[in-house]
């Protein structure tokens, strides 16, 4: 019994980073057609100035607040400078922003070293707790309540305002929108920012359990493809989906077949493509 | 350092029958040595510590090894072992070097190792699993891995376990790593109950410390790299109170303050710590920080070590490199203080060195690793060691 209990708090602590992590990649996708290969250098880059943040002020919400903050501007920055030339190019695009993915990693590599570093975790957030009987950190149980937090967030922001209404329009009709007289290239900068500043409270919530190492970017944007292809390009509800799949079977795989851990991520995302070639909750 | 060359020097005076060795031409062409080592990945900084410490010898050394002046071409393997293998043919047919210091992945060095021994190239690397080394060509300055693993399971049997959870990453080390553990821990009258093999390069190890048997009463832990940080982070944050033993690699220096007190308590043995208290070492260690800033760990010391050794060679052929078989003659018969004690090659080309045993510990408020006896010569073979007399395990 404490098997199950402990690998599915395990699973949802997973899913809930990777949640985080995708929502703002799918985004970007749905809106933008851009498949940004440097989505998970955003992660990267979050953790370590997190972790920079946090050493110098021993706070974890500054950390987490100018983590955010920062990766947000680069993101608006590098759309507003650079993608936004070249609208509409998707092949352009992602080669722009696989370059970025390089350089990004290199420059983390030289401020912040090769050694493997953990993102230190708020005080009252350290040790274990008893759920069910079982002992279990308190810090996943956070993530898992961050993570839920950020998805009604983002569904409240979607759904329910003014600016979610246009994103909403924008992924439909963009040319349409464009002629009602609304700033679209506004929405698409302030939209690669949301998404950047996603990824990096990823990064920043998941640099406890994950840390940050040189490559940390192209392991988490690997599994972020992974759920964002199985959910469904370009949809949030798909990205929940997609990272509670993906951190469910991977922690259950790690479990029972530890060998194969990589092929059991990628098996459920072959069987879902193929009876559903547009992902669990994608538009045709 | 004057000390350390004196020292060097003195041993390879007394050990090298013809003193005209080290007469000198002085219009010789430098020597030409290799380094190709994982510079990226996730054993990235291991093999930046390979470089470093050998580099920090050559510059100690005036940029001469054996009276030569050196030039050196660092290549990174990438850690994939068909760019390793590139990599070994550019520098042994392109660059044309004299010698080779080899990887420190053994995955990547069992790739390369048959290249090399055509070649003929004299190669020393610190890839750990035994069937890398041919006795010929490949001498290895860190430690085989089958008798160090023996040792690191023999030793939670000493202490009176019986039960043991075995963790190992899923690639050439790691399963060789947890069989010998077996081996060692059943000799010292223990059982396996379980065995876990991840991935390398698994991000969460919440699943790999949920899964822990609870019939155990101790585990035996092969970790290195990132995945070391991860997985010893995960273990302390389920607040599981199972004593670990293993791979002291998993609590290497350059980990311990990532780590921080979740590798507390962790108990091993390894043929290099910065906190063995010799004076050669001493100085090594001084000389590191003042050059890295940061504490030398073992693949450091193996890295300085394949200097020293290239160097005490050389002074035995006279310089000469171009007579590779004389070359490999002279390695073998190198015998060496290090800052790991007292070093020699055995029959197959591996270190006869001693042994640490250590646990890591907070002393005045660093978390180092604290060494609790040596085992002074360690024969690089899997079977039950002597262990120091007085030795106390910690339980």
């Amino acid at each position: 019994m404490s098997f199950w209990i402990v690998n599915t708090l395990n699973g949802l602590s997973l899913a809930m980073v990777l949640f985080v992590l995708s929502a703002g990649l799918t985004l970007v996708f749905g809106l933008m057609q851009i498949i940004n290969m440097a989505h998970g250098s955003f992660y990267l880059l979050g953790g370590y100035i997190a972790l920079s943040v946090i050493q110098a002020s021993g706070s974890f919400l500054a950390g987490l607040v100018t983590a955010c903050v920062a990766v947000m501007l680069l993101g608006a920055g590098i759309q507003r400078l650079m993608l936004q030339r070249l609208h509409k190019q998707e092949l352009p695009q992602s080669l722009l922003t696989l370059g970025l993915l390089f350089i990004i990693a290199d420059v983390a590599f030289w401020l912040w070293g090769g050694n493997a570093q953990l993102v230190p975790k708020p005080a009252v957030l350290e040790g274990a707790m008893t759920i069910l009987g079982v002992g279990y950190p308190v810090y996943r149980v956070a993530i898992i309540g961050m993570g839920l937090f950020v998805a009604v967030l983002l569904w409240l922001l979607l759904e329910r305002t003014r600016v979610g209404a246009l994103v909403r329009a924008g992924m439909d009709d963009e040319e349409m929108v464009r002629a009602m007289g609304i700033n679209i290239p506004l929405i698409f900068t302030g939209m690669f920012a949301f998404g950047a500043g996603l990824a990096a409270l990823g990064g920043v919530l998941g640099g406890p359990l994950l840390g940050m190492f040189p490559g940390a970017d192209f392991e988490v944007a690997l599994l972020a493809f992974v759920v964002v292809t199985v959910g469904g390009l370009g949809s949030v509800r798909g990205a929940f989906l997609g990272s509670l799949l993906v951190g469910l079977v991977d922690n259950f795989g790690a479990a029972w077949f530890p060998q194969f851990s990589l092929f059991t991520v990628i098996v459920p995302m072959v069987i879902v493509l193929a009876i559903r070639p547009t992902g669990l909750a994608g538009r045709a | 350092m004057r000390s350390l060359r004196s020292v060097a020097l003195a041993v390879v005076l007394t050990t090298c029958a013809c003193g005209a060795a080290l007469a000198q031409t002085p219009a010789q062409p430098p020597i030409r040595i290799g380094i190709l080592t994982e510079l990226s990945g996730p054993l990235g900084p291991s093999g930046a510590g390979q470089r470093d410490g050998f580099l920090l010898f050559l510059k100690k050394n005036g940029n001469r090894l054996g009276g030569r002046v050196v030039e050196t071409i660092i290549e990174d393997t990438g850690n994939d072992p068909q760019t390793t293998i590139t990599k070994a043919k550019k520098l042994a047919e392109s660059d044309r070097v004299d010698l080779l210091m080899g990887p420190l992945s053994s995955a990547n060095g069992a790739a390369v190792r048959n290249y090399l021994i055509a070649q003929k190239l004299p190669t020393l690397l610190e890839a750990t699993v035994d069937e890398i080394g041919d006795g010929k060509y490949i001498f290895r300055t860190s430690f085989s891995g089958n008798a160090d693993s023996y040792l690191q399971g023999y030793l939670p049997g000493k202490a009176g376990f019986r039960k043991a959870i075995v963790v190992a990453p899923n690639f050439n080390a790691g399963q060789t790593g947890a069989d010998y553990f077996e081996r060692g821990f059943v000799a010292a009258g223990g059982k396996v109950v379980q065995r876990i093999l991840p991935r390398l390069g698994t991000p969460d190890y919440g699943s790999v410390v949920g899964q822990f048997s609870a019939e155990a009463d101790v585990g035996i832990i092969f970790m290195a790299g990132g995945d070391a940080i991860r997985f010893v982070k995960a273990f302390a944050d389920y607040g599981k109170k199972l004593p670990l033993y293993g791979f002291t690699a998993t609590v290497d220096e350059t980990l311990l303050p990532a780590q921080g007190k979740a590798a507390l308590g962790f108990t091993g043995a390894g043929f290099y710590f910065s906190t063995i208290d010799s004076p050669v070492n001493r100085q090594f260690v001084a000389d590191y920080q003042a050059a890295y800033k940061q504490n030398p760990a073992w693949f450091s010391a193996g890295g300085y070590i394949a200097a020293q050794a290239i160097d005490a060679a050389l002074m035995r052929t006279g310089g000469k490199v171009d007579d590779r078989e004389a070359m490999v003659t002279a390695l073998r018969g190198v015998r060496l203080v290090t800052p790991a004690g007292s070093f020699a090659f055995d029959e197959n080309h591996n270190p006869i060195q001693p042994r640490y045993v250590m646990q890591v510990r907070e002393v005045n408020g660093v978390i180092q690793p604290v060494i609790l006896g040596v085992i002074p010569e360690f024969k690089p073979v899997a079977e039950p060691p002597t262990l120091p007399a007085g030795l106390v395990l910690p339980r």
